[in-house]
């Protein structure tokens, strides 16, 4: 991008706004022009929840991300068509064994990333999923690693996220370590959920209410959920803790800005090989921006994590930022997120409540005796809205026309169920460059390649098997299955050893100590639990390392230039 | 027996049963009608509670006529029983007939029928039985000296609703400091009682009588706190009819400030 003219924004300061959560604007601190401590590519899951962190220490901080800031109570709207802005659909090549469906369904664009559209089941993750490798061993064809951190590690993290989201959960939930009560009670059950309940009573298999990241009470002016279901649409009622309306403002009461419709091109370094700083392209401009930084953190998600680092390939580093290890990009991952459906004689109205419906079962998330496959799955309830169940039926049942408008009329009878399924680590599974296309900005398109390991199918097997019989035993007919995929990790594993991994516990790259990647990327396994809430307690651990880091001065390695290195002690709260 | 403002204790009595079955038809109203009286039985408290209404009324204008206090107390009677089977009902269909049944125990009371709700329409019914007694000219409920009665019904009422309170606000997650407070004096002065039936000293009294006090002060707390519980849901009482059938217990709070009322009536006139 030589040619284009590179510039520094504008050197006046000004005072910015930004959406608040009610419909207000709130007054916003500019950093264009500054050197901050942090900038951080993605304002998701990982990278909100360490941007608030950061800033809340006292750490100038910037986050930009590649679409729009939402005002949650103007711009969402309960139509499901007209959300499709909410979600990640630049173009993508698929490719592999098993190519996986891109969009919706697992990557969302915006203020609050995924978050924004995901369906808010809180999970955290189980003591055995961080140590797959010394569990399993070796098994052919997979890759499997351990965590470089454990569940203690996480634990008090995990329970941090949990309050500030105001997770919604059971009084006592039974599977995984014993734990601290949920800050507020389980949901009341949507009818898919008294389903999921019914038939495995029936078939004495162990159900539990799910827990939700969605108010069930009020909370800081915040109002419980009315169910009506539009989640994966954007709430418009702030019910749903997703980050942009919990980590995001509180980034920017403490000083951060956030900057949306900036989309990050390439991350530069100095000729000692630290990073400096992002450029980036705002909106459609073709311009390349500006922004400095004394570290610089990526949390695209799983795809345009290892995209932003391989596109930032340079003389110094030939393979992509971070890469000594080859590691980027490779055993990137998906959870099975297949599906099954049943009619019910009464109505169901499948899409009333959260997706989650407030039941879940992990009693086959282990490694099941007499199987011959390792790992498991969670069964959950799902509830797609019209469109999205018409093109369920259309491609796994190859409905279509009429047929496929009898069968829609039936719509509220429908209950389905699915689940979020191990998928073992890949090396061939891989994000790469796709130097032949381009996107809009002249950049590099990244291309998915991806294929199951047999051990994800027979899970899958046992997985239909299991939600058929518990969907029959409630009294469901007529069930049909749709395979599908859901959440996108890996890809910057985590690890100990600098030769095999990306980053290390701390999510600070081993190649480039001023480089850090804190979003669903860093997942060496994948543990057969939704992402979320064990992305955010490492952004949440991440940020409390990164404030050790500092006070003993370990935080970042000096710059050439005039610029001070990081700041040692954080300036106090609201100095920012 | 000493009155105030020209009413003797027993009509005191007799109004405050009548206030206070109104207050449970409108909670029962609300939860019944949001389940769209699916059963035919959710209609019985609004017949009981209706019939005892009326008779109170009657009962208060003609405080001497025989039939009028006959009336009262076979609609009290009625009433105490409506309650208990209404429990039994509300047991069933919230409890054992659905989903996961007693293995989601938990989830069942904080989400369905409320499990203590139908005995406060036997607590009210109690009270009636208890002013028909008395205005009939007999000191004593089944062998219990009709002071002694008032003040038991009133504990045992303010003990269950501070019970059901408190299941419905960890059901909130206390998420407000003042949904603690059914577990405060109500709970206290439910205590208190024996203490004072016992004992009957001096500082029992006094103590009894300062929480009863509070108690009645609470309730009208916890009206004001559930009128703003109904505006922090979505929409706020802009959208009042959802809020309310979806929101706190309209006027669930005010129970404890009538049967503290009573309690203080059966103290202090009786
Ligand atoms: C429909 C759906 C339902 C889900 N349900 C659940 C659930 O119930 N529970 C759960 O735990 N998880 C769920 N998930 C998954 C969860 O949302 C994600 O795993 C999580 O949000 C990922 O966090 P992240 O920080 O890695 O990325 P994201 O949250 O996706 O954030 C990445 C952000 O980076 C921005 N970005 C990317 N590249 C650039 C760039 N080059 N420049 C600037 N900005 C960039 C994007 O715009 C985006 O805002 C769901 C996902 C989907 C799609
Ligand atoms: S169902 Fe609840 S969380 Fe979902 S969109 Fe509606 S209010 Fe928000």
């Amino acid at each position: 991008m030589g040619d284009r003219m590179t510039r520094v924004a504008d050197a006046r300061e000004r005072t910015l706004t930004a959406p608040g959560i009610d419909g207000e604007r709130v007054p916003m601190r500019d950093r264009s022009r500054e050197e901050v401590d942090f900038c951080i590519v993605g304002a998701g899951a990982g990278g909100g929840t360490l941007g608030a962190k950061l800033a809340e220490a006292g750490f100038s901080v910037v986050i930009i991300d590649a679409g729009p800031h939402w005002d949650p109570t103007r711009d969402f709207v309960s139509d499901e068509a007209a959300s499709h802005p909410l979600f990640w659909t630049d173009e993508r090549i698929s490719a592999g064994e098993h190519p996986i469906e891109l969009g919706s369904n697992n990557s969302g664009r915006g203020v609050g990333g995924s978050t924004v559209h995901y369906s808010m089941i809180a999970m955290r993750a189980h003591p055995d999923d961080f140590r797959r490798r010394t569990i399993l061993g070796e098994i052919a064809g997979a890759e499997l690693r351990d965590w470089p951190l454990g569940y203690a590690d996480l634990e008090p993290f995990y329970e941090e996220v949990e309050h500030d989201l105001q997770v919604a959960g059971p009084t006592f939930y039974p599977w995984g370590r014993r734990r601290k009560r949920y800050p507020q009670r389980e949901h009341d059950l949507n009818a898919c959920a008294k389903v999921l309940v019914e038939g495995c009573t029936k078939l004495g298999i162990p159900v539990a209410p799910a827990p939700i990241a969605t108010l069930s009470a009020p909370h800081r002016g915040r109002s419980p959920c009315v169910y009506r279901g539009f989640c994966n649409y954007g709430c418009t009622t702030n019910a749903k803790s997703s980050v942009l309306v919990t980590y995001v403002p509180r980034a920017i009461r403490a000083g951060a800005e956030v900057r949306p419709g900036c989309m990050a091109a390439r991350i530069e370094h100095d000729s000692r090989g630290l990073a400096t700083g992002v450029l980036y392209f705002r909106a459609d401009g073709a311009e390349l921006h500006r922004q400095r930084a004394r570290n610089v953190v990526v949390a695209g998600y799983a795809v345009e994590t290892p995209r932003l680092l391989l596109g930032s390939a340079s003389a110094m580093f030939p393979d992509g930022m971070a890469n000594s290890s080859g590691c980027v990009g490779r055993c990137f991952m998906v959870h099975t997120g297949d599906q099954v459906f049943a009619k019910f004689p009464e109505r169901i109205n499948q899409y009333k409540a959260p997706p989650p419906g407030g039941a879940i079962t992990e009693h086959f998330n282990r490694t099941i005796p007499g199987e011959a496959f390792v790992c498991g799955y969670t069964i959950e309830v799902v509830g797609p809205h019209v469109v999205d169940f018409a093109s369920r039926m259309a491609t796994s049942r190859g409905l279509w026309g009429a047929s496929l408008r009898r069968e829609m009329l039936d719509y509220n009878y429908w209950s389905g169920l699915g689940i979020v399924g191990e998928v073992l680590p890949r090396r061939d599974n891989r994000v790469e460059l796709h130097h032949d296309e381009r996107d809009r900005h002249g950049l590099p398109i990244p291309r998915v390649v991806f294929g199951y390991h047999g051990n994800d199918q027979a899970i899958v097997r046992h997985a239909v098997r299991q939600m058929t019989s518990i969907l029959e035993a409630a009294g469901g007919r007529e069930s049909w299955h749709a395979d599908r995929t859901a959440h996108l990790l890996g890809g910057c594993r985590m690890g100990h050893d600098p030769h095999d991994s990306v980053v290390d516990a701390d999510c600070r790259s081993h190649d480039v100590p001023n480089l850090w990647i804190c979003d669903g990327s860093v997942f060496p396994t994948s543990a057969a639990v939704n992402p979320s809430l064990t992305i955010q307690a490492i952004a949440s651990r991440t940020a409390a390392r990164i404030r050790e880091l500092a006070a003993r001065r370990e935080l970042s390695p000096h710059h050439g230039h005039a610029a001070p290195a990081a700041r040692i002690h954080p300036a106090p709260r609201g100095t920012a | 027996m000493s009155t105030f403002l020209g009413w003797n204790g027993l009509r005191w009595l007799n109004a405050l049963t009548a206030i206070m079955v109104l207050l449970v038809m409108v909670d029962a109203f609300i939860g019944h009608y949001r389940s769209g009286f699916a059963v035919r039985a959710q209609y019985t408290p609004f017949l009981s509670g209706g019939a005892i209404l009326i008779a109170a009324v009657l009962a208060g204008i003609a405080p001497h006529e025989g039939w009028a206090l006959q009336l009262l107390l076979v609609t009290g009677a009625g009433g105490v029983l409506t309650g208990i089977v209404g429990a039994g009902y509300h047991h069933y269909y919230g409890i054992t007939s659905k989903p996961g049944g007693y293995g989601w125990l938990l989830h069942h009371l904080m989400h369905h029928a409320p499990p203590l709700a139908p005995f406060a329409l036997s607590a009210v019914g109690a009270l009636a039985v208890l002013v028909a007694t008395g205005l009939r000219g007999s000191g004593a409920v089944l062998g219990v000296p009709l002071r002694t009665a008032a003040l038991c019904v009133v504990a045992v009422t303010l003990a269950g609703a501070a019970l059901q309170a408190t299941l419905l606000h960890y059901r909130g997650a206390f998420n407000n400091p003042l949904m603690y407070a059914p577990l405060t004096t109500p709970v206290l002065s439910a205590a208190a009682v024996p203490w004072l039936i016992l004992t009957r000293g001096r500082w029992a009294l006094l103590s009894v009588t300062v929480l009863f006090e509070a108690t009645f002060l609470i309730g009208f707390v916890g009206l004001g706190m559930h009128l703003r519980g109904f505006d922090r849901m979505m929409g706020g009482l802009r959208v009042a009819l959802p809020n309310v059938l979806d929101g706190p217990a309209m006027t669930a709070p005010a129970l404890f400030s009538g049967f503290a009322a009573a309690g203080l009536t059966a103290l202090y006139l009786l």
